[in-house]
């Protein structure tokens, strides 16, 4: 509901702007009877797991799709990561340079892969690593390089993978939110020794819940492939030399969930333009409104991109703090959050007893943002009335501030 | 029984023309599946602690007798949080007779899986052998209920308390089994159980958690994923351990049909039963008559002595007949990188590497399969002495 005054604010008792939450997630669906089609196939073949026939078929397609050599289709993209981050342990108890500005899982994957996270400061263009700040990072204890590629841009990938090669530590990409998006021209999906994407239903591409790893590194994929099903013997790939401390698990994505990617895969280019025409809506929404953007999405022009995110950017002169913004969106019904804040080393999510380092742009940039719903869920229409509802909040400011903290 | 069969492996036809295989992929009627993925679609939920999940969750729960029951990505997964939720350290001693992902969970759980050997009547590990493998670095025993049968709960937890060591046990082959008439779901401080389709409860992929212990069930809940609504305790390392929609709407339609499916694999069984009545060297393990099991393992044990082969000439000759069996579990994980290392010796669990063999059931396995499995056991038997010199048949 419009706001004509501040006692309509749902934080003070008003109707909601929205009845039904709106949430920062893709949710795309095809229609039920594609996916019913799909799933035929398993139960018919009564193959409902273990390397099926639709992950076969996805697996291929997704090589297609992003131009490499080889796709492993896992449960979801925590197991991925996990998985890459055990084998380049090489057995070792060691470190991971990850982003301090980025997914709170990050450093619990790190954990379950024998590893302890390293934090490392970001780029404040492309907030993903910073080379130097890697650089710096790099010990005896580095086992590899978490290279996390953000929706506004993938970062700088050569950079990083160049102070990979220089100190031969291996570089994973977590390109969870760089589905769709290129660096250089080329899709990711190719870069560094390995990407992990997800297929959650938040995601991009929705597969119930479900992830994958792509390479062009022949030994890796085939490690890989053995160490998604338990490092079954009698499966050993000759790959395996390699990582003689290769530790083997569960990590096999199942057909009910292999259909669902299936059929949104065939849909990624509509959700995209989609995805483009929300984030324009609410750059036209918010125009005009002092002290708000919206994040950019660096080299859209020459490069693709997803505009999976609508991320707003707040200024210090706004007559509200982010939080404050945060607090009375998410009354209005917007199940929204701040974007990558706190910064990691400074979290729940940092491992217990370890002294936080000084990470200057991680810190300012985790001050900033604030997450607006985006995804199949919120239309052309919602995303007017957010704009009309921060343009209300920098309109009465003033008044809504100290009734926020008198409540508090 | 008509005159003996040609055998494959000795250039007859195989007996099937298809592979049968040694699972279960019980399979919901498609008009149940159909209706509840409409469902999932129009409530437009996937993933992340659904409707669906909450009602497995709950469901669940009271099939395994037990208060608390959190459902997981898979059965590997469900171990991997539950020895973490535990607030384990050092060693943990586990039985190398079991399967790979026991121990390999244990690892992941940054723990030191140390092995322990098995009884040989009952296949699985004791108060007597663990006691032998504690030292100061113990902090837990991990059992695992082999084939639904209960891995000595009362013995292992007399001994847990007496030395003060945490006990949880792998129970993915243990839906709806009992120990002393009692589900198993609340033993030790925790279980963890799987729906593969393989098992007899299907959920495609999927596992859960269980526990009697409301504290372990906060950890449990806490840990299955990052989410700030679903902390419920601390815990130093979360992961994404989440089951979708889907397969919460499998394992629920297959729950609906535990019964019945357990029932046709008891058919199945006492069919195995029957067909290789009095065959010498060639047994069925059996299940006690008083407990309840789910049947969804028949194993073989076959005495070379006795039978005139061993199981790896059985297992190949089958193979050939297009009757796709298993040799759980060969070769102990004792003997598997990475775990070969510890270079421990174990000679019950390596006496039932050799010896022991499992058949196809499930839903796609008719009592007429069996009876020509049973048949061509029993031919395989008859042609012993030509078998026997083919030595080279397999690794």
């Amino acid at each position: 509901m419009r706001k004509n005054t501040v006692a309509d604010l749902a934080i003070f008792g008003g109707p909601r702007l929205f009845t039904t939450p709106k949430p920062v997630g893709q949710l795309d669906a095809p229609p039920v009877e594609d996916y019913l089609a799909l799933l035929r196939i398993p139960y018919d073949a009564r193959y409902l797991s273990n390397d099926g026939p639709l992950v076969r078929r996805l697996e291929d397609k997704l090589c297609e799709y992003h131009g490499v050599r080889h796709c492993l289709a896992v449960a979801n993209a925590a197991l991925g990561l996990t998985m890459l981050m055990q084998l380049f342990g090489q057995g070792k108890q060691g470190e991971v340079i990850m982003p301090a500005f980025s997914y709170r899982g990050l450093p619990h994957f790190a954990q379950w892969a024998g590893q302890m996270p390293k934090f490392c400061d970001v780029d404040p263009v492309t907030q993903g690593l910073d080379p130097a700040a890697v650089e710096s990072c790099i010990s005896e204890k580095t086992t590899s390089i978490l290279v996390v590629c953000n929706f506004n841009s993938p970062g700088l990938i050569d950079e990083l993978c160049a102070v990979g090669a220089r100190h031969n530590i291996p570089v994973i990409l977590d390109s969870v939110y760089g589905l769709g998006s290129s660096y250089k021209g080329k899709l990711l999906g190719g870069f560094a020794h390995a990407e992990v994407f997800s297929t959650h239903a938040t995601k991009l591409l929705n597969g119930f819940e479900g992830g994958y790893i792509t390479t062009n590194d022949d030994d890796l994929a085939a490690m890989l492939r053995w160490q998604r099903t338990f490092c079954l013997h009698g499966l050993r790939p000759p790959a395996a030399d390699k990582w003689p401390h290769g530790l083997g698990l569960n990590a096999k994505l199942n057909e009910l969930h292999a259909a669902m990617a299936l059929a949104c895969l065939e849909r990624l280019g509509g959700v995209i333009e989609r995805n483009k025409a929300r984030y324009e809506g609410y750059k036209a929404a918010i125009a005009g409104i002092p002290g708000l953007s919206l994040m950019p999405y660096l080299e859209d022009k020459t490069e693709k991109r997803n505009y999976e995110m609508a991320v707003l950017d707040v200024d210090k002169s706004w007559p509200l703090t982010r939080d404050q913004i945060l607090a009375l969106l998410k009354a209005e019904g917007a199940a929204i959050s701040p974007y990558y804040s706190p910064p990691l080393h400074k979290s729940p999510h940092s491992p217990a007893g370890m002294t936080p380092p000084d990470l200057p742009v991680s810190e300012s940039l985790a001050t900033r943002f604030v997450q607006l719903p985006v995804g199949e869920m919120v239309t052309l229409d919602d995303v007017a009335a957010v704009g009309a509802f921060l343009k209300f909040l920098h309109g009465h400011g003033a008044e809504i501030s100290p009734r926020m903290r008198k409540a508090a | 029984m008509s005159s003996t069969p040609q055998l494959a492996v000795l250039g007859g036809t195989p007996a099937f023309a298809s592979p049968l295989h040694v699972a279960q992929v019980n399979l919901p009627p498609w008009e149940k599946v159909e209706a509840a993925f409409r469902g999932i679609f129009e409530r437009h939920y996937f993933a992340n602690h659904g409707p669906l999940v909450q009602k497995l969750d709950e469901a669940f729960a009271e099939t395994a007798g037990v208060e608390h029951a959190v459902c997981v990505t898979n059965g590997t997964v469900a171990l991997m949080l539950l020895a973490r939720a535990l607030e384990l350290s050092g060693e943990v001693i586990v039985p190398a007779f079991t399967f790979p992902a026991a121990v390999q969970a244990l690892v992941w759980a940054n723990l030191k899986p140390v092995f322990c050997d098995v009884e040989r009547d009952t296949q699985m590990i004791s108060a007597a052998t663990v006691e032998p493998k504690i030292t100061s670095r113990t902090s837990a025993v991990l059992g695992t209920h082999l084939w639904g049968r209960p891995s000595d709960p009362d013995g292992l937890a007399a001994l847990c308390e007496r030395r003060g060591l945490k006990l949880f046990f792998d129970a993915c082959h243990a839906i709806a089994c009992t120990h002393n008439g009692k589900r198993i779901g609340g033993f030790g401080g925790g279980e963890a159980f799987s729906f593969h389709a393989t098992k007899v409860m299907n959920g495609a992929e999927g596992g859960c958690m269980t526990t009697n212990d409301a504290r372990i069930a906060d950890r449990l809940r806490t840990i299955r994923s990052f989410h700030a609504s679903q902390t419920f305790a601390q815990v130093p390392v979360r992961f994404n351990g989440k089951m979708s929609e889907a397969q919460a709407a499998f394992a629920l339609l297959s729950l609906d049909e535990l019964d019945e499916n357990i029932a046709a694999n008891k058919t199945r069984y006492a069919a195995y039963k029957q067909g290789l009545a009095g065959l010498p060297g060639m047994a069925v393990i059996k299940y006690d008559d008083k407990e309840e099991n789910n049947f969804q393992y028949v194993v073989l044990e076959v005495d070379e002595k006795e039978f005139g082969l061993t199981r790896d000439h059985v297992y190949q000759a089958l193979s050939a007949e297009n009757v796709l069996c298993r040799r759980h579990f060969y070769p102990g994980v004792h003997k598997i990188s990475p775990f070969s290392e510890q270079k421990v010796s174990l000679p019950n669990t390596d006496f039932l590497c050799g010896r022991l063999l499992q058949v196809p059931t499930g839903q796609a396995v008719s009592t007429d399969d069996i009876a020509r499995i049973c048949e061509r056991i029993r031919a395989i038997r008859a042609a012993r002495a030509q078998l026997q010199d083919r030595n080279n048949l397999i690794r």
